[in-house]
């Protein structure tokens, strides 16, 4: 008569999972998924047959064709044009519908962000700058990144201050460019220079290349827009009394047709 | 018989561990917010950002967020409030003191202060929100806190606490970092547009600390190397979660696996992030985007490693 073999000892089996462990496994799945969603890379905004147009897109695509050309692909920047609208404008409808059922979470947690940062960087900012009349000449009193210049430099370099001028380098913010104008008329007051005129402008710039920008030494000043003046008096410092339009209807489109440098830090 | 993938996740969220790199991730986020509460003070930017013209500042504001309305902002009382209420919730985060209470409190009352102006803030603010939020869901005062002074005599407290708080914050960093980098499209990053966003970045007068533009053309080469390096970094960074579940599975096989514990390829990742943000910061002013980027590094240190570190120090 054969006998049994020995039993081998065995591992001893874990704990039986809880019901709080599969409904933790459930919430941290859907954190994840709600924070994924809204950063999936897709363009800023639908794209269209004229934005594809624009000279940034066109490089773009051309880098494209050519890389794809490399490895034995060959596509049209046209076709690939086309290829890259319907893709991206798909994946911008998918993205909007599969966040939408989050919007509380993200409204009550903060946790709904692209994380788009700094993708294109513009080659037309613009500089913020305040002056005084003196007799029919203008004085500098804050030129940005002028450290002779520096009036209220302290709250206008500030990072928040930053991030609003920043929007006004599109022609965005129009109706917070004006309260800065009333605020910094309010400020030259409460220093005592009531009756100063002072103009508040901001300065288009050009980045050239680095090659000319070796020989020329410095970025190329354009014309000023957005040019406010004002005489330093308690009328001009006068709240509106009302709230201004939104800020998105009022702001016209880039005079240059591009985006702005964006206000998020990379 | 084994158990499924579900089963084996739901287990491994359950893993605990002792609480020093969330604690030193709860230590940094509370200064770093004391710090942009002080920097607003410092800049009198307080009241032209979030009040109204009447109180000094530059335009009305809309306000629609439940606790920016219960509050009273954007009237000056209510403001401060806000502010108060967010200082006191991150120091009770640094001193580690009611930690979730603490983080909560601060995300609530900075979550009313964002939305009364929403264009004057940037990535920072969205991810010093995420960092608060984790916060809330970690026991982040087990160790060098306040608590564990009081509650057992010492700072360096080993009791485990639930690790996935600090995995989940491993995630968001390596998330914000990849989909930054994979949304960097614009022509300016690669060779065909001439590799120029760095370059053309520290020339934005919106964010450069100084005028560069005497010498900026001089270094092209280096910028343009930056410039990559900076792309290649951020869209790859997801590699820090494989490196991560490398280290942690280091005795089984496989060759990525080998090199990647050979080389560390977190460490790697993690000193080119901290010279990217040093030098960002010396060279534009980005709030404090770096510091609450950086912070989110502690986590990617396990308690063991922590303990290792400082215990040597």
């Amino acid at each position: 008569m054969s006998t049994a073999p020995p039993a081998l000892p065995t591992e001893p089996a874990p704990p039986a999972l809880r019901v709080w462990d599969w409904l933790r496994l459930l919430l941290i799945s859907v954190h994840i998924f709600a924070i994924t969603v809204p950063a999936v890379p897709s363009p800023p905004s639908a794209l269209t047959p004229k934005k594809l147009q624009e000279r940034g897109a066109q490089q773009a695509i051309g880098g494209l064709s050519d890389a794809l050309g490399a490895i034995g692909l060959e596509l049209s920047e046209e076709t690939l044009g086309g290829l890259v609208m319907t893709v991206a404008n798909g994946v911008i409808s998918a993205r909007e519908a599969a966040s939408r059922p989050f919007a509380p979470y993200y409204r009550h947690a903060g946790t709904r962000q692209s994380w788009r940062m700094f993708s294109r960087v513009a080659d037309r900012p613009a500089r913020l700058e305040v002056h005084r009349a003196d007799g029919e000449a203008w004085v500098p009193l804050y030129v940005a990144l002028d450290p002779e210049h520096a009036w209220a430099g302290r709250t206008l370099r500030s990072e928040r201050f930053r991030a609003m001028i920043n929007n006004f380098a599109s022609k965005s913010g129009r109706t917070t460019y004006l309260g800065l104008v009333r605020w910094l008329t309010c400020r030259r007051l409460e220093e005592g220079h009531a009756g100063e005129r002072l103009r508040v402008q901001l300065r288009r710039l050009a980045v050239p290349s680095p090659a000319v920008l070796r020989a020329r030494g410095g970025l190329i000043e354009k014309a000023p827009y957005w040019v406010e003046e004002r005489v330093v008096s308690a009328e001009a410092c006068a709240p509106p009394g009302l709230a201004g339009p939104d800020e998105d209807a009022e702001g016209g489109p880039p005079d240059d047709g591009q985006a702005p440098p964006e206000g998020d830090a990379p | 018989m084994s158990e499924g993938p579900l089963s084996r996740a739901a287990r491994l969220l359950g893993h605990r561990e002792a609480g020093h790199s969330l604690a030193i991730f709860r230590m940094a986020v509370g200064l770093i917010i004391l710090h942009m509460l002080g920097a607003l003070i410092w800049t009198e930017s307080l009241a032209p950002i979030w009040m109204n013209p009447e109180d000094g500042g530059l335009r009305d504001q809309k306000v629609t967020q439940w606790l920016a309305v219960a509050v009273g902002a954007p009237a000056p009382s209510g403001v401060l409030a806000l502010v108060a209420g967010a200082a006191a919730g991150a120091l009770a985060l640094t001193v580690g003191l009611g930690a979730r209470i603490g983080a909560l409190l601060t995300l609530q009352c900075l979550l009313a202060l964002f939305s009364v102006h929403q264009s004057s803030g940037g990535g920072h603010d969205r991810l010093i929100l995420n960092a608060l939020w984790l916060l809330v869901l970690a026991s982040s005062d087990r160790s060098l806190s306040l608590r564990s002074r009081l509650q057992t005599g010492r700072w360096w407290n080993d009791t485990p606490v639930a690790a996935w708080p600090r995995w989940l914050a491993v995630f968001q960093i390596c998330l914000v970092y990849t989909a930054t980098g994979l949304q960097k499209v614009n022509p300016e990053w690669f060779p065909w547009g001439g590799l120029e966003a760095v370059y053309r970045s520290l020339l934005l007068p919106s964010w450069a600390r100084y005028d560069l533009s005497g010498w900026l053309g001089d270094i092209e080469p280096l910028l343009q190397a930056a410039t990559a390096l900076t792309w290649l970094w951020e869209s790859s960074f997801f590699l820090v979660i494989a490196a991560l579940y490398w280290r942690a599975t280091r005795t089984r096989p496989g060759r990525a696996r080998a090199l990647s514990n050979r080389w560390d390829l977190r460490r790697a990742y993690l000193l080119i992030g901290i010279a990217m943000h040093l030098g960002l910061t010396a060279l534009m002013e980005l709030g404090p985007f770096g510091l609450i980027s950086m912070s989110f590094y502690a986590c990617m240190l396990s308690p063991d490693e922590w303990s290792a570190k400082l215990r040597r120090s």
